[in-house]
């Protein structure tokens, strides 16, 4: 977060000699990024596997879109963070929609796996449900998301938020949103200026706690800090989806 | 904590405008006015003269209508102590909460 403007300036350098071809950026780009980046995923719960596949992918989308599309990943890379911050916020979404494919799958009746150990390809397994049959598959509890990631960022932050008092919502709004100085709020509450502050950094404390709480009740193999998942919120913009 | 704040506060703008909890909530045509009584209670509650009470009552309403936090900012904002005032002592009249 506090990655100098230079770096990122260097880093969209780098990214513009990419996508003009120059094979020694883009060699510079994996050879840089790949240890680094394989750290992140295995770090946020990837299995080693999981970090080799979702990383090759990454690189093969670099330069080639995704599905047939023309354009690369690369070409959606916004500059307003470092390269490596955005490239881990593309990988830890690929990976928790991964994950959540496999729980998904492993959600499938034993009656339409056929396996009945929760493993197995999810198209080969949705294949054999037959609507026609008489026999209705059963739905799953919720389906994979296009974007889990971000739908569990939103929901984690619309429960932390929830979860403080209006008071507190208000107090937090005026002075990071409005601008307006805790001294002011100090007056307004009849506080002490060391009271708002002490509130204040208290309301952010359970905002995060409440967060990552969230978080790890919904996918608990996913590990992040507080700074990954602020790290997630700046790097993902629309374009990433 | 500011710089957090800020992080979310964007996240949550970028991709839901129009959200509940974060604020910005209301399209223009929805903004109302408050009336009078509650814009006064706007100006006591900036100047520091609600208690505890008020300011609790005031605050969920802040809450529900995120256009009048605006409001009272820009009230805030207007008062000469916002400049440069000093701090209240913690034992101020409506102290309490």
């Amino acid at each position: 977060m506090n990655m100098s403007l230079s770096r990122i300036e260097e880093d969209r350098r780098l990214v513009e000699h990419c996508l003009h071809g120059e094979a020694s950026a883009w060699q510079r780009l994996r050879v840089g990024l790949q240890e680094p980046l394989r750290s992140i995923l295995l770090g946020r719960g990837a299995t080693s596997t999981e970090a080799a596949d979702l990383l090759g992918d990454l690189w093969a989308d670099c330069l080639g879109g995704r599905n047939g599309s023309a354009e690369g990943l690369l070409c959606k890379y916004h500059g307003q963070c470092a390269l490596i911050t955005w490239l881990a916020t593309v990988a830890t979404h690929r990976l928790v929609d991964l994950k959540r494919r496999q729980r998904f799958v492993g959600q499938l009746p034993a009656a339409v796996g056929g396996g009945g150990n929760g493993g197995g390809d999810s198209s080969e397994l949705t294949a054999q449900i037959d609507p026609f049959a008489g026999v209705a598959a059963p739905e799953p509890e919720r389906a994979p998301a296009e974007a889990p990631l971000l739908e569990l960022m939103l929901a984690a932050l619309r429960h932390a938020l929830s979860k403080r008092t209006p008071e507190e919502r208000v107090m937090l709004r005026l002075v990071y949103l409005e601008a307006i100085p805790q001294r002011v709020l100090a007056r307004m509450w009849s506080w002490h200026e060391s009271k708002v502050s002490r509130a204040l950094d208290a309301a952010m404390e359970r905002i995060r706690e409440d967060a990552l709480g969230h978080v790890r009740r919904a996918d608990p193999w996913l590990e992040l800090s507080w700074t990954d998942f602020l790290q997630l919120c700046e790097a993902s913009n629309k374009p990433l989806f | 904590m500011a710089a957090d704040f800020d992080i979310i506060s964007a996240f949550l703008l970028r991709f839901e405008p129009a959200d509940e909890v974060i604020g910005r909530g209301l399209e223009p045509d929805d903004a109302r006015a408050p009336a009078a009584e509650i814009e006064d209670k706007l100006q006591r509650f900036a100047r520091g003269e609600c208690s505890p009470e008020e300011r609790l009552s005031l605050c969920r309403l802040l809450d529900e209508r995120r256009e009048w936090l605006d409001l009272l900012a820009g009230i805030v904002r207007g008062l000469p102590a916002a400049a440069g005032g000093s701090p209240p002592s913690s034992s101020g009249a409506a102290s309490g909460a």
